[in-house]
């Protein structure tokens, strides 16, 4: 077996150096790519984490996002992501007594910038990012680091990212448990490592196989979610451990073995500290009606075990060290399926000049998805992209 | 070990084995063929994210806002 290995190994590194030879990255575009993506999400369901387990999860999400990235030459590179939500949530609204009060609808704000330079002769890329988000009980300060080198005339890809999130809770507590309850913290981070590696097997198939671990600690529970108990008339807020550990393993495998047709799946395992288990599917069957039009109806499948401090409303001990009847964290199953299109010809949708410089609407994609979940919770979602080049 | 030893030669034996040409990337290249989700479904990533309890490995968002409505 050890022979087998060190000859792998070995010849491995022999032809990695041979397929290396002239070979050179993809240099950047030339032109300045931007995106301007859209979405309308509505919930509902019967499972409210602010009343303990019980009442309407009703909520409305209106997200913008504009992404923008900048050439500085053939290798460098800086992009911008900002993006905006604005949401009303009736659950939400049940923190205190006043309904359609400030606590029933938010703007949650972010901005993220990168920088990324390729050493277009070697194979390596090198990144980093830094980004803030802010909304009315929560402040997030993020940075991450991504290093990725390719190989085997490009066929061959591995890459390494970590980030951190140092986040702030604004501790807004259920009305009538203010000055009664208390949090051991406001602080919440989170770690993350991942690595990926893509592999090209053919002219038509490729696949990519991700691990990533996640590490969470501080206050980790939503401090305005109710939990009720069977031994008790008080009630308290969600009480979780000071830590998590998440372990996500996934693999995707995406295969066009006709020229109008894509298969596109994806496949993974997560399970963390909580007692959570989850297996997630999805596949995506991308058609290309014409050059320039393509249709994909896609699924996905979603099982999770509970995690071992959830119980439903009114019914955990009052003598528990954690609780919570927040139903994310319960045992469920869950599908979404819906439809994409996608519209981009040759020459782009418009074209003209802006600054002086050429300007072109390249494409248009559109999404809609309709998400069930077997705890009463449904939810459906419009989404658009608008890809512009100048 | 012996076993994360063999998998890590078998990865890197498919690397060394499977080259295809940049010319021949003409499937590969496809912006369907994409190893990572497409742009547009960061909406659906971000309220999988908060619906279910389990998340990471495929591109969201693990921290940064607490997804607490």
């Amino acid at each position: 077996m050890k022979k087998i290995i060190i000859t792998s190994i070995f010849t491995t590194f022999f032809l990695y150096g041979y397929g290396q030879s002239g070979y050179r990255m993809k240099e950047n575009e030339k032109y300045i790519d931007v995106n301007f993506l859209t979405s309308y999400y509505n919930q509902d369901g019967n499972n409210s984490a602010v009343e303990g387990g019980l009442g309407t999860e009703q909520l409305t999400d209106v997200a913008n996002i504009l992404i923008v990235n900048i050439p500085l030459d053939s290798a460098r590179s800086i992009s911008a992501t900002v993006g905006a939500d604005f949401y009303t949530s009736a659950s939400t609204d049940m923190i205190d007594d006043r309904m359609s009060s400030a606590s029933s609808k938010d703007l949650r704000a972010y901005v993220s910038l990168g920088y990324q330079i390729k050493k277009l002769d070697s194979g390596w890329t090198y990144g980093g990012r830094l980004g803030f988000s802010s909304e009315y009980d929560y402040t997030s300060f993020n940075g991450g680091l991504n290093l990725t080198k390719e190989w085997n005339e490009g066929n061959s890809e591995f890459s390494l990212s970590g980030q951190a999130f140092i986040d702030q809770w604004k501790l807004y507590l259920p009305q009538e448990l203010r000055g009664r309850v208390n949090v051991p913290t406001t602080d919440r981070r989170s770690y993350n490592v991942s690595a990926i590696y893509s592999q090209v097997l053919n002219k038509r198939m490729q696949f990519s196989l991700s691990a990533e671990a996640i590490y969470m600690e501080g206050l980790l529970s939503t401090p305005f979610h109710r939990v009720f108990f069977a031994d008790s008339d008080q009630h308290d807020i969600e009480r979780l451990p000071a830590s998590r550990l998440k372990l996500p393993f996934s693999v995707r495998f995406n295969y066009f073995p006709v020229d109008q047709f894509i298969l596109r799946t994806y496949y993974r395992y997560y399970t963390d500290d909580f007692g959570i288990d989850a297996h997630t599917l999805s596949i995506e069957l991308p058609f290309k009606v014409s050059d320039e039009f393509s249709i994909a109806p896609f699924f996905r499948y979603h099982s999770q075990s509970e995690a071992d401090y959830f119980a439903p409303f009114s019914t955990h001990l009052s003598s528990e060290a954690f609780y919570t009847s927040d139903y994310d964290l319960s045992a469920l199953s869950s599908q979404k399926y819906g439809l994409a299109f996608s519209y981009s010809p040759d020459f782009g949708l418009a074209r003209g000049s802006l600054v002086g410089r050429p300007f072109m609407f390249k494409s248009i994609e559109f999404r809609t998805a309709y998400y069930t979940r077997d705890t009463g919770l449904d939810a459906i979602l419009f989404s658009a992209n608008f890809n512009f080049n100048f | 070990m012996k076993k994360i030893l063999l998998m890590g030669a078998i990865i890197l034996c498919f690397s060394s084995c499977m080259s295809v040409k940049s010319y021949q990337k003409m499937y590969l290249n496809d912006k369907a063929m994409l190893l990572a989700e497409q742009k547009l479904v960061v909406f659906e990533t971000n309220f999988e994210a908060y619906r279910e309890g389990a998340a990471g490995a495929n591109g969201g968002k693990v921290g940064g806002g607490c997804g607490c409505n």
